[in-house]
């Protein structure tokens, strides 16, 4: 026989077929577009939840005094505001962002494992229902904070196994997540694609999900143990028994810090797409950038005690984790020097995605420098615990993860619905939330320098003014951010048509600008062929 | 891949897969090297239980990456000519050959039931079922259902080949 004539059959594009209709579509979906859908629309529902319970808190602070809630609901909501927008809102954001792009951006036809794709998603809802249920039990919510620190939180009612099950199905979905991105990403690639030719959200994507399966084991095995120790007898964390409560807190940060990474590490990867599609020019430092991402990922497993400096520790400890601390501000710089070196000499353009990462640039780099202060030993433990901590963390995670997830949805929104957005509200949204997340989180750290507690209902009258000021930025930016949903919306019902490459004038790259839009049903059958 | 040739039209059916066994182990050690120190740090803290759950995590990770690579080590070659169908099949265990008249030969995509089992894509000629594509997704198989509906036709059916 001879072989005259070679394609790809399976793969033979013209036999297209759809997906199946009403709700099964979505209950049984296995294609990586619906389960990527899912799970943004999941995470935009937590959003505006976690966002709600925000709003009661800043309801509350905007005067001294107790307005609107009691102390105990005060602490249930913000336990529960954090638990939602960490694992209900980022994480599961960045998963649908994974989940709708890497296979389009590896060139593969879906994730390599498509059913445990759609059991990773559907383990959220119930875990989430779950959680959001022990608002109603008796005892109410956990009200110990997110760090679930003992022996407070064993002081938690009924919710407390409900709350540590909920953890642990939020695990499980995020570990199983993470498989399927390795997988993908190690097996699915088209070829030609070699790792170092992979876009730098598949790559910063394959490194989240290294530092998932590394850390998510510690987190099952803490919550674990608080549970044994609270109905089984066990002291772990007991210092009555022998066990060692400061124990619990070096597991949790030994999860826990590596976890601040998995909620930013995606979000560089998005700004490396977007800074250099609207730089007209490619990313400055392409290789320098993947090692900084693969060094940050180390770095923040060497760097745990940082948050725990006022428990007491050898000198030498302090020492050790405030350098290795402070180490991380190079390869963030490193990241930072080449973004802003991409668009050094570029043709830029202010289309809203490119607003969004710029404003993250700038006020992530504010988290970043206010971190910095927090990691030097001496002066944490004047910060610690206090205002200074909580807007520290929030520039980091709202400005930072959360701008960079609306920065992909205006990026990659047309190529998933076909149609572009209002550009206008998209603008009036930045400018809003910009604004508006400064008025917001910018006086917490004149609250935290000047000595307010966090975790409080009420406070001392010297804090009104600027909590007054905080909670109307709150108000404020919770409000805009229905814009952003009027505009979701809007542009999956319809709008004008965007071409393949959306982006027509600043010609992005990425295998993604060469499927139609919207993205087909079914991309990739016949694998690319990356030169 | 697809072989056109004056007498038959051949298709050979492989899943995709970018990883070679070099690449396994050391993607393996590199994956597991951050559960296991961790879970080993936390058992001389006394802390057992995390370990376990490392160990679990890492054995789902083995289990998701081996049935990813079991697929993609599969394959099928499917011969259309005249007048006769030939599956030959290399598969993780077993190699096989099955040919059928063309004539009598149909090709029937089984769907299941319940929405979220696979579908089946099957070729049945006079009692006789043999079955492609399995390791395929979903949509690789539904795809190539109608190409080979179109090739083999129904049953008392033989459509030009080109």
């Amino acid at each position: 026989m001879s072989a005259s004539h070679t394609h790809d059959t399976h793969a033979a594009g013209h036999d297209d077929h759809g997906p199946m209709k009403g709700w099964r579509r979505w209950f049984y979906a296995t294609n990586h577009k619906d389960i990527g859908s899912m799970y943004l629309i999941f995470s935009l529902v937590m959003f505006l939840t976690g966002g709600l319970m925000a709003m009661f808190i800043r309801a509350e602070l905007l005067y001294p005094g107790t307005q609107v809630l009691d102390p105990g609901t005060f602490n249930s909501m913000t336990t529960m505001h954090a638990l939602i927008m960490v694992f209900g809102a980022v994480m599961p954001a960045f998963t649908g962002l994974a989940n709708w792009m890497i296979p389009l951006q590896v060139g593969a036809p879906d994730m390599a494992l498509p059913r445990m794709n759609n059991f990773s998603f559907w383990i959220l809802p119930f875990a989430f229902g779950m959680l959001l249920l022990t608002l109603l039990v008796p005892g109410g919510s956990p009200a110990g904070g997110w760090t679930l620190y003992p022996p407070l939180v064993l002081q938690t009612g009924d919710a407390f196994p409900m709350a540590v099950f909920a953890v642990h199905l939020m695990g499980a979905s995020s570990i199983m997540g993470a498989i399927n991105v390795i997988v993908t990403i190690m097996n699915m690639r088209a070829p030609g694609m070699t790792l170092l030719k992979m876009p730098l959200f598949v790559w910063t994507w394959l490194i989240t999900a290294y530092l998932l399966i590394a850390v998510m084991p510690v987190l099952a095995g803490a919550v674990t143990m608080l549970l044994t120790d609270h109905y089984f007898g066990t002291s772990f964390f007991n210092a009555a028994g022998g066990g060692d409560p400061v124990m619990f807190q070096h597991i949790f940060w030994f999860f826990g810090h590596p976890e601040v990474y998995i909620m930013i590490l995606p979000a560089f990867g998005v700004v490396s797409e977007i800074i250099p599609t609207f730089s007209r020019k490619p990313l400055f430092g392409y290789d320098a950038m993947v090692y900084a991402t693969a060094s940050i990922a180390f770095l923040s497993f060497i760097v745990w005690a940082h948050h725990m400096f006022t428990t007491g520790m050898p000198l030498v400890g302090e020492m050790f984790f405030m350098l290795s601390t402070m180490l991380i501000a190079i390869p963030t710089g490193v990241k930072v020097f080449n973004w802003t070196a991409t668009m050094w000499k570029g043709s830029i353009s202010f289309e809203t995605p490119m607003l969004f990462a710029l404003s993250f640039l700038f006020l992530f780099t504010i988290g970043g420098f206010s971190g910095l202060m927090l990691a030097i030993a001496p002066a944490d433990f004047q910060y610690h615990d206090t205002y200074f901590v909580v807007a520290h963390f929030h520039y980091v995670l709202v400005p930072g993860a959360v701008f960079s997830i609306m920065a992909a949805t205006y990026y990659w929104l047309p190529k998933w619905t076909g149609h572009m957005y209002n550009e206008k509200m998209g603008k009036l949204h930045f400018w809003l939330s910009t604004i508006f997340v400064n008025v917001l989180f910018f006086p917490q750290h004149f609250l935290g320098l000047a000595g307010m507690p966090r975790r409080i209902p009420d406070y001392s009258t010297q804090f009104a003014d600027w909590n007054f000021v905080s909670s109307i930025g709150g108000f404020c930016f919770g409000l805009t951010q229905l814009l952003f949903v009027y505009n979701i919306i809007s542009c999956v019902r319809g709008g004008v048509k965007a071409s393949d490459k959306v982006w027509d004038d600043a010609s992005p790259q990425g295998l993604e600008w060469t499927v139609s839009s919207p993205a087909p049903y079914h991309s990739f059958e016949v694998p690319p062929e990356v030169k | 891949m697809e072989w056109h040739d004056q007498r038959f039209i051949r298709i050979e059916l492989c899943a995709h897969n970018s990883l070679n066994k070099k690449g396994i182990l050391l993607f393996m050690v590199t994956v597991s090297a951050g559960p296991f120190v961790a879970g080993v740090f936390c058992l001389f803290q006394g802390c057992w239980p995390v370990l376990p759950f490392a160990g679990l995590e890492l054995l789902l990770v083995w289990l998701a990456l081996r049935a990813s690579l079991k697929r993609g080590e599969q394959r099928q070659s499917i011969s259309i000519s005249q007048d006769f169908v030939t599956i030959s099949s290399q598969l993780s265990v077993s190699q096989a050959k099955t040919r059928f008249p063309r004539h009598w030969t149909r090709v029937k995509l089984c769907g299941s039931r319940f929405g979220y089992y696979p579908t089946r894509l099957v070729f049945e000629s006079s009692g006789r079922v043999c079955e492609v594509g399995h390791f395929l997704t979903e949509q690789e198989r539904r795809a190539l259902a109608l190409r080979l509906q179109r090739l083999v036709g129904n049953m008392n059916d033989s459509p030009a080949l080109y």
